[in-house]
Order: structure tokens, then C-alpha cells, then sequence
């Protein structure tokens, strides 16, 4: 199962994929343009990740423009509502406009503020499916 | 204010101006039986619901509930459950009671555990008990004329669907204008925001008056403001002798 991490913080990123490794196989993009670009090519490839790690701020292109970016993809590819990406929000704004806006116009399925934990960040896992305890 | 309490604000503001209508819009759909239709509606603003209520301290236990909900619905589109009028009765009761939830958690802190495990009881059970108690063998509406009002007594379990609205509003239209009428709920366990709405429709041509509300139905009634346009009694005997001061307004 395919993980997308896009952070732009090294530390961020040494993290994230250092939790996942032993659950996904993980790339990383260090910008939500990046992000993007990595999504339509895994797509295009037929192996579309399951789930992406979006931090907000991040240079040349946001988390939140570029997930809306993929949900517009996701409908024009008319994917059914089950097989979308799922979407974690990482990030260390928590101002409730942004945290009300990923779960309704992304349809994120978490928000994780930092500093993140192992034991919530599988606790979401669990919650969508994704990990058995 | 703290993070939290404007996380609460910002919530509550979006709930009554954005959400709650998308929910609306989704129950009336179910309450035509367009299944798929209303559960695309009421995707959104639920999954809005448990995820903000997830984040926000004291709410939790309105997004684990919202969460069964959704898979309720989940199951209903995908066949899993079936369609019958009690089982989309229970989608929308349970949509309601989302509602009522985090009403009560926002006023008390707190919330009623034996009716929202009642709920996904009857969630989780579905194809064994999905109808909840059974029904009391009183007729659905029954009318009486006493002093010149006309009292209709209502013994629906749960009033959801516009085929049980109905006969109810067939028999306001038939009450001549600027009588007075008492509706009473004594025999009701829980009533859908739909038909206190269209009762209030009648209220400018008619004086109508309510009694016998249970805790659930009350904070229905409540929470949408209907009591702008209908008056609780605390009896039949008060609102009969047309004595305001025992109205709960």
C-alpha cells in the first residue's frame, strides 16, 4: 500500500516516513506542487497512493490547494467515493477555520497538529481501517 | 477565549448556517426514499461533524456516535441494510439525534448516555430489532372536540416520514379557521423537526397549543425555535381554560 508524505521540514519528514515504513511504501515531496505531481503520476501508473500526509504551510504550492487540487482530479477521474484518497492533515496550525475546512472541503480524515505522536498517529490509522492492533 | 472555545464558535456558526440545511435537504430525501441521493447530501456535513467534533475537547462522544451514523448510512447505500420505512426511519432519527447531541454537550457538557446508546444499539442491530419498542396499539391520530377546541392526540413511536405527517396535516386543513387546537404527545417517544414545522405552518390560521413532550421531543422543539409558533401547555385542563400563565412560554 502506497503513502504520499509531503513536508517540507526535514524533521517533519524523517518522522512521518519513520513511523510508516514498516506499514507503507512511501514516497516524499517536500511542497504541495510537488505533492500533486507525484499524485498524478502514481495514478497514471495505476497504483494510487491510499493515503497522503499533508502539512499546510509549505513553499510554491499549500497543503490545502494542492488536496483540493486532487479532489478535483478524483471527481473529473470519477472515482468512486470509497477508493479516494484518504487524508491526514499535519500541521501546526489548528486555527478553526483551517481544521473546519480540511474535514469539510477536503474531507480529511484526521488533522494531526505537532508534534506528532506514534501512538495518535496509529490510532487514526486504525480508525480508517488502515492498521489492526 | 481559547483555541477550544473558538473552535466551538466557529463550529456552531457553520452547524446552523451551513450544515444543519445540507442535513435537512438529505433528510427530506430519504423521506422521499431517494436513498442515494440523500445519503450524497448528508455525507459531507457528517463527516464534518465527526471530524471537527473529534478535535474539540468534550465533544468526542458526538463524533464516535456520528461516526455510527455514517456507517449506518454506509451500510444502507451499499445493501447491507435494507430500505424499509422503519430502517430509513432510523437514518433519520439517528441524523436528528447528531443534533441533539451536540446541543447537549455544548449546553450541560454533557449528554443523555441512555439515548444515544439506545440508537446504536438499534444501529448495530439492524435486520434484528430496527423498530425500536413496539408500537402501543393506540390509534396513530385520534381527535376529540372539548370546549370548542379540537384536541388531536398523537401515538406515533417515531414521527419521521411525511406518510406519517400526512393524515396530520389532512386534519388541520380540515379545522375552520381561527380555532383552537391542543396537539398532544404523550404517546410519542420522538418527532422529527419536519412535522413540528409543518404544524407551525397552521399557525397563522390557527390558535394551536402542545402538551406532553418527552425530553427528546422538547429539545427538538426547542433547538429549532418552534415554540416562536406553537405554545407547550403543561396540561389539557390549563390549555383549555385558556389560562396563558400555565403556557411554558
Amino acid at each position: 500500500m502506497r503513502a504520499l508524505i509531503a513536508e517540507d521540514e526535514f524533521v517533519g519528514r524523517k518522522l512521518i516516513s519513520t513511523f510508516l515504513s514498516p506499514l507503507f511504501e512511501i514516497d516524499i515531496t517536500v511542497n504541495g506542487k510537488e505533492a500533486l505531481e507525484a499524485y498524478k503520476i502514481a495514478f497514471d501508473e495505476g497504483k494510487p497512493y491510499k493515503l497522503i500526509f499533508m502539512d499546510i504551510m509549505m513553499p510554491e504550492m499549500d497543503g490545502l490547494t494542492a488536496l483540493e487540487e486532487i479532489r478535483k482530479l478524483e471527481t473529473e477521474n470519477k472515482i468512486p467515493s470509497e477508493d479516494t484518497v484518504k487524508v491526514f492533515m499535519t500541521t501546526a496550525i489548528d486555527d478553526p477555520k483551517t481544521v473546519i475546512r480540511s474535514f469539510h472541503d477536503i474531507e480529511a480524515s484526521a488533522f494531526l497538529v505537532k508534534p506528532l505522536l506514534k501512538e495518535k498517529l496509529y490510532e487514526e490509522l486504525e480508525k480508517i481501517g488502515f492498521l489492526n492492533k | 477565549m481559547s483555541d477550544d472555545d473558538s473552535l466551538v464558535e466557529e463550529f456552531f456558526s457553520e452547524v446552523n448556517d451551513k450544515y444543519y440545511p445540507q442535513v435537512l435537504e438529505g433528510i427530506d430525501l430519504l423521506d422521499e426514499e431517494q436513498i442515494e441521493e440523500g445519503i450524497e447530501v448528508l455525507s459531507r456535513p457528517l463527516h464534518t461533524i465527526k471530524g471537527v467534533t473529534g478535535f474539540m475537547t468534550g465533544f468526542e462522544p458526538a463524533s464516535g456516535f456520528t461516526h455510527k451514523v455514517e456507517s449506518y448510512l454506509k451500510k444502507m447505500e451499499s445493501g447491507e441494510v435494507g430500505r424499509t420505512l422503519p430502517q430509513i426511519a432510523l437514518a433519520i432519527e439517528s441524523v436528528n439525534s447528531i443534533f441533539i447531541l451536540i446541543e447537549q454537550l455544548r449546553n450541560t457538557g454533557t449528554y443523555d448516555e441512555e439515548f444515544t446508546s439506545s440508537i446504536e444499539n438499534r444501529l448495530l442491530g439492524e435486520g434484528k430489532v430496527v423498530e425500536g419498542p413496539a408500537d402501543s396499539g393506540l390509534n396513530p391520530i385520534e381527535i376529540e372536540s372539548v370546549d370548542g377546541a379540537e384536541i388531536i392526540s398523537l401515538a406515533v413511536n417515531r414521527f419521521y416520514l411525511a406518510s406519517q405527517r400526512n393524515p396530520v396535516k389532512d386534519v388541520l386543513q380540515d379545522i375552520e379557521t381561527g380555532h383552537r387546537v391542543l396537539l398532544d404527545f404523550s404517546n410519542t417517544l420522538s418527532v422529527g423537526s419536519s412535522l413540528f414545522e409543518m404544524i407551525a405552518s397552521f399557525s397563522q390560521d390557527l390558535e394551536i397549543g402542545i402538551i406532553g413532550m418527552n425530553s427528546l421531543c422538547s429539545a427538538n422543539f426547542h433547538t429549532w425555535g418552534f415554540s416562536r409558533y406553537l405554545t407547550e401547555y403543561d396540561s389539557r385542563e390549563i390549555f383549555l381554560s385558556n389560562n396563558l400563565s400555565g403556557a411554558n412560554v
